[in-house]
């Protein structure tokens, strides 16, 4: 029966593929398209995880479990935003991060709340009522469907005059200021609807394991996100997903090498690095990017 | 005399040094009014704390009778009070077109709901603002360029996209501070039609800060002189030729008081 295990495998690698997709989409919309340096973007894909699973396991309807989970992302993103958005840039990079560990370290230390560094699984399951052999495929749909949702939002508010606002932010805030524009306002929505849109991406996450766990949220996470948007090229969306599909399918092809799971882990690192490189050399501006718009930085 | 403008007292000093130390003048409404003086004297830092980029520490200005101090950039410009910049500021990577479509006050859709609620609603605003856009552009003799990136346009032609976006604002007054620096004579000529025009015909107020002293002598009507953070001479464009405390100022010659 290698058919149907191979089928399992892609749709697998295809719910992937939709998670770091739609993960990698909140970060363009904060840094592609507004500027915003943030590195802790892993944090606010935990914060909806966790609370959807400690609601879930507390005896909450899961559908509002998620719903809060989700809705408690986006506040986190206005509560660090609402102090931060005010730093420089490098400032507000370093505070993201340690954000970002702060809640890891909450999620191991606090054990009666977050099961400790061995998580949380006893949440319900978000396809429960399909019949087994379809629950894959089902998840896949609506993985996709979400990312699609999120997709045609993103579209329909990155060109609207709204969008126009957060590129001249990111171009030149003080122009902005002087058009008569509260940046700061923007900024915090921007990080707002990025951080909503990881909390997505770590719900799908949290059913897709069916488990959470401290070590899910590493900064390595918030990296990962950072290679695909670059890869896939800054302030496009198509290149997000595109990124997103060249990243997890690089990932999981090495995942067959006969090296054992620690070299392996390495080795990936080792390429994602050169080909970082080699992309900066010969196409700085990502797979999808606009070449016209880096030529104007020089 | 029918002020829209008016600086009383304002002082601001960074680290101990005084970059404002109690100017104090009114703008005439409808005139175009020149700001000079020597380097160092304040007044870029004055325009910064007019349009609210710095805050002072003590004094008061007034655009139309209200108080700006302590007001953010973004409320002031709504008011119709806009700037430029001394070093031209293009928004490169948006098109030409966007670096004006941005501009104006009050736009339904840069809300974040708007956008997806009411769609058509923003779309007609959008078209509105188009062709408003579009009729500023030719008066610039920018129109070829629209979808073009602004980082793409010459030095000269940003200048022009500079003071196009300022006017997609619909300003009472606009602050030009060095508009001419490091522009050839025949558009500088040009942009002089302009703001005559844009005076003359919509009524702006223009205070503009400038080294060149023959231009503005020629475009304005009220000339005032800044030093070490002050106010030391006013009037007409002869008199302040023939003013021995400007010329001072300008060489450099201390008086004992």
């Amino acid at each position: 029966m290698i058919l149907p295990s191979l089928v399992n495998y892609f749709i697998y690698i295809g719910i992937i593929i939709g998670i770091y997709g739609l993960f990698a989409l909140g970060l363009n919309l904060e840094w592609g398209f507004t500027g915003i340096l943030n590195f802790g973007h892993v944090a606010f894909m935990g914060i909806a995880a966790y609370t959807m699973a400690i609601l879930n396991i507390a005896g909450l309807n899961l559908f509002i479990s998620i719903i809060i989970g989700i809705a408690l992302s986006i506040v986190a993103g206005v509560l660090i935003g609402a102090p931060t958005l005010k730093l420089r840039g490098d400032y507000l990079a370093i505070v993201t991060i340690a954000f970002s560990e702060i809640i890891r370290y909450f999620y191991i230390n606090e054990g009666w709340l977050t099961g400790g560094a061995g998580g949380l699984s006893n949440f319900n399951q978000l396809l429960g009522f399909l019949p087994s052999q379809y629950k894959q495929i089902g998840f896949l749909i609506v993985t996709l469907a979400l990312l699609g949702i999120v997709y045609v939002f993103l579209e329909k508010l990155i060109n609207s005059p709204w969008g126009r606002v957060l590129k001249s932010i990111r171009e030149d805030e003080e122009v902005s200021k002087a058009l008569g524009k509260n940046i700061y306002k923007y900024k915090i929505q921007s990080l707002a609807i990025g951080s909503g849109i990881a909390g997505i991406a770590g719900i799908l996450q949290a059913f897709n394991n069916y488990l959470v766990l401290p070590s899910s949220y590493k900064p390595l996470i918030t990296f990962y996100a950072w290679i695909i948007v670059v890869l896939g090229g800054s302030a496009n969306n198509k290149g997000s997903l595109v990124g997103a599909i060249i990243f997890v399918a690089f990932f999981e092809s090495t995942r067959f090498l006969p090296l054992g799971d620690v070299r392996v882990g390495s080795l990936r690192m080792i390429i994602i690095g050169l080909l970082l490189i080699l992309l900066m050399l010969f196409r700085p501006q990502g797979i999808l990017g606009n070449k016209e718009e880096l030529k104007l930085d020089i | 005399m029918n002020s829209i403008l008016t600086i009383n007292d304002v002082k601001k000093s960074f680290d101990g040094i005084d970059a404002l130390n109690g100017a104090s003048f009114d703008v005439e409404k409808g005139k175009i009014t020149g700001l000079i003086g020597p380097n160092g004297a304040g007044k870029t830092t004055l325009f910064n704390t007019i349009t609210g980029f710095i805050s002072p520490e003590s004094g008061s200005i007034k655009f139309e009778g209200e108080e700006l101090i302590g007001k953010p950039p973004y409320e002031i410009t709504r008011k119709g009070l806009a700037r430029t910049f001394q070093i031209t500021r293009s928004l490169d990577k948006m098109t030409v077109m966007d670096n004006l479509l941005l501009a104006p006050r009050e736009q339904t859709g840069e809300s974040v709901i708007w956008p997806i609620i009411t769609p058509g609603k923003v779309e007609e605003e959008e078209i509105e603002v188009r062709e408003m856009a579009m009729d500023i552009l030719e008066f610039f003799n920018l129109d070829e360029h629209k979808d073009e990136y602004a980082g793409s346009l010459s030095g000269g032609q940003k200048k022009l996209l500079e003071l196009a976006r300022v006017l997609m604002i619909e300003p009472k007054m606009v602050l030009l501070d060095e508009a001419f620096a490091g522009v050839n004579p025949s558009l500088s000529n040009k942009l002089v039609d302009y703001i005559k025009h844009l005076r003359d015909d919509h009524e702006i107020s223009f205070l503009l800060i400038e080294h060149d002293i023959p231009l503005i002598m020629e475009v304005c009507e009220d000339i005032i002189v800044m030093a070490k953070g002050e106010v030391i001479a006013r009037g007409k464009p002869k008199e302040i030729k023939n003013n021995q405390k400007v010329l001072d100022a300008y060489l450099g010659v201390v008086h004992d008081e």
